[in-house]
């Protein structure tokens, strides 16, 4: 300021350059960082994903389907695989249901089934049937 | 106006309830048509939809779709005491759900299980899975991830050892 006032400038203009240079280094300074959950937030509203059917579907389906087609589930993606790991012995066990039961009473025995005799983890390692 | 409407009453003696979708649709149905809802029972029964209940992941085209599937159910217990009546519409809400589910595409039959799930609708959840599983059975798991866009997230050597450890259902 002194140095300013030595050179017979006027300490206004001063504060006016000092506010020049200070609006370059703002728009010179890079945009704060977002930290990463507003930024995946912010992507997902751009491009939403469908949503995958939640696992109690996935289930549903894999119940309602004849054996083969459902271990064949399996092979899709991990989430098919759990949900097909979770199933099987049902599936297995539903193999010996009467021949004449039609497709839906099928679909309805096994999930009543599942409900009931949910098997343990423990008993995966048990499919013997394959 | 929403308000004085959730608060109307019908001919049949049952209160509306006011649906609102994700994208602001409102939908008015009777508590015996939304009730089909576990999730909207449940919200009647603890008296928490005066101002109308807002579904922020239902979008209202597939909203569209759940009220008048509830709306064609929601007859089913009324006509039970009358079999007559039950006869006929039984019929007809065979043809209504086959013809429902028939003309869906893909995305839009997930969105169905997704808002099936979330209102908690089992009998609407059974029909869509057993669409999907119709749709899966004897496909090969090529063409059931083309059909319905799984993402195969498994490396090479994982797939191969499932279907080997699975080899009886890969043996056509």
């Amino acid at each position: 300021m002194a140095e300013f006032r030595q050179r017979g400038q006027v300490p206004e203009d001063m504060d006016k350059s000092i506010g020049t240079v200070l609006s370059y280094i703002h728009f010179a300074i890079p945009d704060v960082p977002v930290s990463g959950p507003p930024l995946r937030a912010l992507a997902r509203r751009r491009r939403r994903p469908p949503q995958p059917p939640p696992r109690r579907a996935l289930r549903r389906i894999v119940s309602c389907l004849p054996v083969k087609d459902a271990a064949r589930t399996a092979a899709l993606s991990t989430r098919w695989r759990k949900v097909w790991r979770s199933t099987s012995l049902v599936l297995v066990d539903a193999e010996h249901l009467p021949v004449g039961m039609s497709d839906s009473d099928t679909c309805a025995a096994r999930e009543d089934a599942h409900a009931v005799t949910s098997p343990p983890a423990s008993w995966t390692s048990t499919r013997a049937c394959s | 106006m929403a308000a004085a409407a959730a608060e109307a009453t019908t001919d049949g003696g049952g209160k509306m309830i006011i649906l609102i979708s994700a994208d602001g649709k409102r939908f008015e149905v009777t508590e015996a048509v939304a009730s089909q809802s576990q999730l909207i029972s449940n919200m009647i029964e603890d008296d928490c939809t005066e101002n109308g209940v807002r579904l922020p992941n239902v979008d209202g085209d597939i909203l569209t779709m759940v009220v008048d599937y509830c709306n064609m159910h929601a007859g089913d217990a009324a006509a039970a005491g009358d079999t007559m009546k039950a006869s006929s519409t039984e019929e007809e809400l065979k043809k209504f759900d086959a013809e429902l589910v028939q003309a869906l595409e893909n995305p839009v039959l997930f969105k169905l299980i997704l808002a099936a799930n979330f209102l908690n609708i089992k009998s609407l959840l059974d029909m869509t899975c057993q669409r999907v599983a119709d749709m899966m059975s004897g496909k090969t798991p090529e063409q059931m991830r083309e059909t319905f866009s799984i993402e195969n997230d498994f490396t090479p050597e994982e797939e191969a050892a499932i279907r080997q450890e699975n080899a009886w259902a890969f043996d056509d």
